[in-house]
């Protein structure tokens, strides 16, 4: 094997794992080697926990630091960064967190963390573009905003999230946690990402679109979640009055 | 429509994501902008501002993410999105290190370092040559920041970076900063550090330089200090002197003032790049001077 992809693969092990792979290549200088090894973990640390913080800020800010700091490197040593590029280091964040042992009293987190990277993600799409025009009825056709996202959680996240970003800390404790299913979509305005909580009508009217259903189609996928008016009361007033789409008058 | 031409060899800024309204509102005299093209990888908001930012001025692209000293060779994929970034931002300049920060196709972001031996100066070449080729034109190599000694170095830093040079026709991006803390983490003087660097690289490769800030942190039971390449402060004492000496020995080269931790008022950075323009004046004028009297 060549020496140096051993040397690389040991000193990413020290970097990652606080181990001493890598003493054997290393000499002794003015600054000992254990001290210049946890000068690179912990900027790498750094790097990973900054970045998941910007991910992640709900989560961020009802965890101590540590905790938070804890999470992200054992997260990374489980799934350690594959790109260069950050944006999907987070990518198996909320999972790793419904797994966590030390997380096991706070089953939301991993629904907290998805609503959070939900909205970071909108947040870097770019507003104004639309998808195909879809035919819907006698109204015409519509078209999706292109970077329209659905999340589904178990748990009001959005409205711990909302708590914190108001700084309303006493809030937190009133909020009921009792599990129950919630429907989001998640689109990139020209202010930023837009939130809307769904009915569960609305929420299949739009799966169905999303996934590529003719307006029909969609529609029976929602009549199976209320009655015809139910339902066609939730897709005008939910969406298509709504920035998700734009209707093509025909 | 975009600033064109080359990087001028006066004094540029390191352009972080959290200046560039501040910039597009306020359009600063700043002669030439760098930004590190991993942060603009994902085709939204951030990259549309910067191709407003382009508009005004020329910029370089400083990447952290090639892994030219990776033995595992450079990632094609990366590779395929700067390629995206240099068609959409037409850069003036194309940098990245001599280190390393993947291996089995795990990512750190961190410059970590590489042993100066025959073995990782062809590997080092042959990733810098694959770049080169694939993008079509030179790009800089960075000298980094260093902290360790390791045992199987049969060169110096700048005797390696020389050679890849000649094997690879690229060019240099001389980091002062970098030198400075390196230096002073192996117990050695930065003047020979740096004067190992001008007597190794023919002048000529030498196409752009970095300054930045350190911090430096008692070791506790130890007799010493380590300085760590934060870029979380102001350019220091000696580095400006190592700035001083660099371009007096080198003349003009464009320079970049880079500040990444505890991130200031783009003014700030403004009035950096001020100074390093006056340590450059004042350089050229002993110079002169010294010149006249001999």
């Amino acid at each position: 094997m060549p020496r140096l992809l051993e040397f690389q693969r040991c000193f990413a092990t020290d970097v990652l794992f606080d181990a001493a792979a890598s003493a054997k290549y290393l000499v002794a200088g003015p600054i000992p080697s254990d001290v210049a090894i946890r000068v690179h973990r912990d900027s790498v640390l750094a790097a990973l926990v900054n970045a998941m913080r910007l991910s992640c800020p709900t989560l961020s800010a009802v965890v101590d630091a540590r905790f938070f700091e804890q999470a992200v490197r054992d997260y990374a040593r489980a799934r350690p960064p594959r790109g260069a590029c950050l944006a999907h280091f987070g990518d198996e964040f909320a999972a790793f967190l419904e797994m966590y042992p030390p997380a096991s009293e706070f089953p939301f987190f991993g629904d907290m963390v998805r609503f959070d990277m939900s909205i970071d993600e909108t947040n870097h799409d770019l507003p104004g573009t639309y998808g195909e025009p879809l035919s819907f009825g006698r109204d015409g056709a519509f078209r999706m905003v292109a970077s329209l996202r659905q999340l589904t959680t178990k748990y009001p996240v959005d409205v711990i999230r909302d708590e914190v970003e108001a700084e309303r800390w006493e809030g937190l404790e009133g909020i009921d946690m009792k599990p129950q299913l919630r429907e989001f979509a998640l689109w990139r305005t020209e202010s930023g990402a837009t939130v809307k909580r769904l009915s569960a009508p609305a929420a299949a009217f739009l799966k169905a679109v999303r996934q590529g259903a003719d307006g029909g189609a969609a529609l029976n996928s929602a009549l199976e979640h209320g009655s015809s008016d139910e339902v066609l009361r939730a897709i005008r007033s939910e969406i298509l009055t709504s920035s998700i789409c734009v209707i093509d008058r025909q | 429509m975009i600033a064109s031409g080359p990087v001028p060899a006066c004094v540029g800024i390191g352009l972080r994501l959290a200046h560039h309204r501040w910039v597009l509102e306020h359009t600063p005299a700043a002669a030439w902008l760098e930004v590190h093209p991993e942060n603009y990888m994902r085709n939204g908001p951030w990259e549309a501002e910067l191709d407003l930012v382009r508009r005004d001025h020329p910029l370089s692209l400083h990447a952290v993410g090639l892994s030219l000293g990776s033995a595992d060779g450079v990632s094609a994929e990366h590779l395929k999105r700067l390629m995206g970034l240099i068609v959409r931002y037409e850069p003036a300049l194309i940098s990245d290190h001599l280190s390393w920060s993947a291996v089995d196709g795990v990512h750190f972001p961190d410059l970590l370092p590489l042993p100066y031996t025959e073995e990782a100066l062809r590997v080092v070449a042959n990733n810098v040559d694959s770049v080169q080729t694939a993008l079509g034109r030179q790009i800089l190599v960075e000298n980094p920041s260093s902290y360790l000694k390791i045992a199987q170095a049969s060169l110096t830093e700048a005797e390696f970076l020389a050679e890849v040079v000649r094997r690879t026709a690229c060019k240099v991006l001389l980091d002062v900063n970098n030198i400075c803390v390196s230096a002073n983490n192996r117990g050695e003087s930065s003047f020979e550090w740096l004067g190992s660097f001008l007597q190794h690289l023919p002048p000529g490769c030498i196409g752009e330089i970095h300054l930045a800030g350190h911090a430096t942190i008692q070791l506790e039971q130890e007799m010493r200090c380590l300085r760590i390449d934060d870029h979380g402060s102001q350019v220091s004492a000696e580095v400006w002197q190592l700035y001083a000496h660099t371009v007096r020995v080198l003349g003009s080269r464009p320079t970049l003032i880079e500040w990444d931790k505890n991130l200031p008022a783009f003014t700030v950075l403004v009035a950096e790049a001020e100074k390093a323009t006056e340590v450059c004046r004042l350089a050229f004028a002993e110079e002169s001077a010294s010149a006249a009297i001999a």
